[in-house]
């Protein structure tokens, strides 16, 4: 599947089943020494996006480095991000975004499936004109590490055209101009102490007003003798932002926040085949009595074993354990065709409520029990083959994490106020991969067990067999330590409705991935560690995407899902959605840009079950429409200019059929918005402008209410002793009028980034805020942010 | 015929005037290998850079080989060889010269890279892509032992250019005269021998590709050609 991998370039993202849809216009290349500006529009979710967050790495590295998207302004739908031009190289660099949601999930784009490919972007520069200018003069495919590095290039050709000045000397997917030698008509790179591997070369340089660049040359350094001066490779960053806020009327300032500050670093380091990580994050919203919010992870990766001690999100698989954190120990075994992964270790903490409840009689305390999860895998097979896996996983409440007066109290017997649980979920996955086919194809089945309560303690072998009927051959309080079984066992007996299963194809074929599943879950069937569960229901989703060439990209997404699997429920909820995005960008073109979603539901009486209440059919629908375009003006040479425009429309209904059989309509509402973005990038002075404006329409038939709202941002930054200083200010207004009366927001920030030391980063603004409400007397307010943030990079 | 003559005669003109700074590079260096720049001598190594007109020396059992910066020749110096080097630029293109003052060197050539110049007390040898080797005996006797291409011999004043193709070896005596005939095996030492022959393996090279399959691990593609 890893051929897919290679062969697709994604230019769009989306999973229509998920909260957000976003649309991405990946640049597919990028230039040595410039930043790789980003842009996400969100198209559906906006509100619910906490967080998005960039991956990327080049191809082949192991691990992700990390972005934070900034909105461009509040409530804006774009995003904004760079990939860093230190870390750009010789390699193809991938990446994804990562969207962290409000309700603490997270969503990749595209999304985090094997097999699903990430956007990839290429070196403009390889892409560029090869020039048989550049001509190696050192040779040797392979050399010792011990006899050193040597790069020697002869432009002798180009020295009258170039402008020695312009001339990059990329090797091993760094920079290293400031390290070489570059006297016309020679460039020459020596490395003493190689690490052993494979060196790629590049020279890059300006002829005239384009970029030319020569072949890349390839050298294996093979491992010597010698021993290195420095024994590890490493790198990381330090970090440190504070937020202080200041309000003139809190009560009026809606998600008001308190001030924090935070500390965060990562070390990742090499030595021999021994990688070793160090994440830690510290948070002055670290409440003991809350869930935690500082990270602490330590991890060890030797051939064939890893190690992570501290926060770490195992993935298992689907149903057993995907992606929750849990603070503890996990550690995987590893060889070619078989892997045993196990995890143990504290999923939410022991939190009790200490309001004061001495003046309300009838009132409880309550808390949260401390959870432990512990989870094992055993696969077998091979990636590119045959895959089966076989997990396990069991989430626990610890009883004694709480003292009694959070879980219960005596009223003629114990009332619980806070039930501890106990889940075990056991699954087998397998996985066909057809490399040559580019096909891969896979289920999984799982099975679960609940137990709603643990606190009486496990039923006893007598009482179990007057309450099931039947004789037992296994007494229950002997399993107690494994899980803990009672009356309040969520159902008594396994069955149908405990299960889980789903199944899936991904293809890629002309030109097209294919991404098609089908998923059941029954009523019973819980899964602590695992998410995205709808109890009681089946999903089919089908995805598919099309390259034609690399300039138009056509993708689709249809997704059915149904409540009521088990038939026990006297109606039945139906919900469709299906979507088409397109993406046309033909070279030094503007670039064009659909999509269309949509959404209905419905329910259905079950003739088998008898309603306690009358059936009321009802329906709803909901479509949006965006289209737009947008371009790198790279034409108008004192500015070029990034601009996009989207034009959005949408509208929802939704009525019921009462018992007379009257429609009644519910909600008949209507949208629009034009949403316009420009950067201006100043060639001779490093000024860079950003405007932004939106105009949004909300129209609700049924209320007769018509909204409107407008959004302008102005912004601009200035770079001043090589960019090293670059202050910034920006302004955004939003103004509300319609029928929801006149109101609006403004918002100034002024802020400067700073670069004082290499890799060294100090960012600090200042931001006013005021909110003006001439419809509703004193809800006025002002605030005042100060940010700051250290960072520095090793 | 005269064209060539004086073709021959402005190039060394040109060599005198625009040399350009740094000419070629010393590829390899094995034993004692010398450097005589300006007067003065200095240990040289692999990687170092030659200038026009410096002088290389080999040692006894030594070996060395540079490579001019335009990329299309390579020159091996043998043992107790003493050689100059020098190139001038003409335009996009670069005018070479090897002086052997003693010794013996093999030149190899890409077709259609300028000018290129092999000169012994006696004869100037033009080529274009080919490979041959110069060899300067005690007693003063220029050879040129081809093995690929053709070689364009002038030999003191004489303005006939003679031809040596493939497979034959020219033998200039210190005063000018010349026979060209079949090559052999006495003419060559065993060390030039093997260097010969390596140089034509290395023409039926393999090209060794690295990629990652799969599973993340390094495998090689190679190639023939």
């Amino acid at each position: 599947m890893k051929k897919i991998l290679i062969l697709l370039v994604l230019a769009t993202g989306l999973a229509s089943m998920f909260a957000v849809a976003l649309q991405h216009v990946s640049p597919l290349t990028f230039t040595f020494n410039e930043n790789v500006p980003l842009m996400v529009e969100i198209q559906q979710g906006l509100d619910s996006i906490a967080e998005i967050k960039l991956m990327y790495r080049s191809v082949g590295d192991t691990r992700w480095n990390i972005e934070i998207a900034k909105q461009e302004s509040q409530g804006s739908v774009y995003y904004r991000v760079e990939i860093p031009a230190r870390l750009l190289s010789s390699e193809t660099i991938e990446y994804y975004f990562e969207v962290k949601l409000n309700h603490g999930t997270t969503e990749n784009f595209p999304a985090a499936e094997s097999g699903v490919p990430y956007y990839r972007i290429n070196p403009a520069a390889l892409e560029g004109e090869a020039s048989p200018g550049f001509v190696l003069l050192t040779d040797g495919k392979s050399v010792s590490a011990d006899d050193g590095y040597l790069l020697v290039v002869s432009f002798f050709a180009l020295q009258g055209d170039i402008d020695p000045a312009s001339i990059e000397v990329w090797v091993g997917g760094k920079n290293v101009t400031a390290k070489a030698i570059i006297s016309a008509p020679t460039i020459m790179y020596k490395d003493a102490n190689p690490q052993s591997g494979i060196k790629k070369a590049v020279i890059h340089a300006k002829l005239g007003t384009k970029d030319i660049h020569s072949d890349i040359w390839v050298t294996e350094i093979l491992g010597g003798k010698k021993k290195l001066s420095i024994p590890f490779e490493y790198r990381g960053t330090v970090n440190f932002a504070s937020n202080y806020y200041s309000y003139s009327k809190m009560d009026n300032a809606p998600g008001a926040s308190d001030s924090d500050a935070a500390t965060w670093t990562d070390f990742y380091g090499r030595y021999k085949k021994v990688d070793f990580q160090t994440n830690l994050y510290i948070s002055s919203l670290e409440k003991k009595n809350l869930q935690p919010v500082n990270r602490y992870t330590l991890g060890v990766q030797i051939p064939h074993l890893d190690i992570y001690a501290g926060d770490y999100s195992p993935a298992l698989s689907k149903y057993t354990l995907n992606g929750k954190n849990i603070r503890g120990l996990y550690g995987r075994l590893h060889s070619n065709s078989i892997s045993l992964f196990l995890t143990s270790g504290q999923s939410i903490r022991k939190t009790t409520d200490e309001t004061d409840i001495s003046d309300e009689p009838g009132i409880q305390k309550s808390g949260t029990f401390q959870q432990e999860a512990i989870g094992a895998r055993l696969q077998v097979g091979k990636e590119d083959g045959v895959m089966m896996g076989l997990n396990v996983s069991r989430h626990r409440d610890i009883i004694s994490s709480l003292d009694s007066l959070y879980y219960r109290y005596d009223s003629q017997g114990y009332i619980y106020t806070t039930p501890a649980v106990d889940n075990a979920v056991l699954s087998f996955d397998i996985c066909f991969n057809i490399p040559e086919q580019r096909s891969m194809f896979g289920a999984e089945v799982a099975s679960s067990l609940l137990n709603k309560n643990t606190i009486p303690g496990p039923i006893d072998q007598a009482t179990l067999e007057d309450y099931a009927g039947q004789d037992i051959p296994v007494n229950p309080e002997d399993f107690a330590g494994l899980f803990v079984i009672n009356k309040n066992m969520e159902p008594f007996l396994l069955g149908r409705a405990n299960m889980a299963w789903l199944m899936y194809l991904r293809t890629y074929f002309w030109n097209s991935f294919l991404n098609v599943q089908y998923a059941e879950t029954g009523s019973a069937f819980n899964a602590l560690g695992a998410l995205y569960q709808m109890q009681d229901s089946k999903n089919i989703s089908v995805t598919d995407q099309m390259n034609i060439s690399r300039y138009f990209v056509l993708s689709g997404g249809f997704n059915y899902s149904e409540d009521n699997l088990m038939n026990l429920k006297s109606e039945t909820n139906g919900y469709t959605t299906w979507n088409l995005q397109s993406i046309l960008r033909l070279p030094k073109m503007p670039y064009l840009k659909m999509a269309y979603y949509s959404s209905g539901g419905e329910n259905k009486a079950n003739s088998e079950v008898e309603p306690a209440t009358p059936f009321e059919p009802y329906i709803r629908n909901s479509q949006n429409l965006s289209f737009g375009m947008g371009y790198n003006v790279t034409q108008i040479r004192i500015a070029p200019t990034q601009f996009d425009i989207s034009y959005r429309m949408g509208a929802d209904d939704s009525n019921k059929t009462d018992t007379l059989e009257v429609s009644i309509p519910l909600s008949d509402n209507e949208n629009s918005g034009l949403y316009f973005s420009m950067s201006n990038r100043f060639a001779q002075f490093p000024l860079i402008t950003q405007f932004s404006l939106a105009l949004n329409k909300q129209k609700q038939q049924l209320l007769d209410l018509n909204n409107d709202n407008q959004v302008i941002f102005l912004g601009a930054s200035y770079g001043l002793w090589e960019n090293r200083i670059k202050p910034y200010a920006n302004y955004r207004t939003v103004s509300l009028g319609g029928d929801q009366g006149k109101q609006s927001y403004g918002y100034l920030t002024l802020g400067v980034e700073a670069n004082p030391l290499k890799d060294m980063t100090i960012s600090t603004d200042l931001g006013f805020q005021n909110h003006n409400d001439s419809s509703i007397t004193n809800t006025d307010y002002s605030s005042f942010i100060w940010r700051l943030l250290l960072s520095q990079r090793f | 015929m005269k064209k060539i003559m004086v073709t021959l005669m402005f190039l060394s003109l040109v060599l005198c005037i625009f040399a350009v700074n740094e000419v070629a590079l010393l590829s390899v260096a094995k034993g004692r290998v010398e450097l005589n720049r300006e007067g003065k001598l200095f240990k040289f190594k692999t990687g170092e850079l030659l200038k026009h007109n410096d002088e290389l020396r080999t040692g006894g059992e030594s070996f060395a080989a540079f490579k001019y910066i335009d990329g299309s020749s390579t020159i091996k110096v043998f043992s107790n060889s003493v050689v100059k080097v020098q190139a001038s630029a003409s335009g996009k293109s670069l005018v070479k010269r090897v002086v052997v003052n003693k010794g013996s060197v093999f030149s190899q050539i890409k077709p259609k890279s300028g000018t290129f110049m092999v000169q012994t007390p006696t004869t100037v040898a033009s080529v274009k892509g080919t490979a041959f080797l110069t060899k300067l005996t005690e007693d003063k006797q220029s050879l040129f032992i081809v093995t690929e291409g053709e070689v364009m011999l002038k030999i003191l004043d004489d303005t006939a250019l003679k031809s040596v193709t493939s497979g034959k070896t020219a033998v200039v005596e210190a005063d000018g005269r010349y026979v060209i005939r079949l090559s052999t095996p006495e003419d060559l030492s065993e060390l030039e021998q093997t260097e010969i022959e390596a140089s034509q393996e290395l023409e039926n090279r393999i090209m060794r590709i690295p990629v990652l399959d799969p599973a993340g691990h390094l495998k090689y593609i190679e190639i023939t050609h």
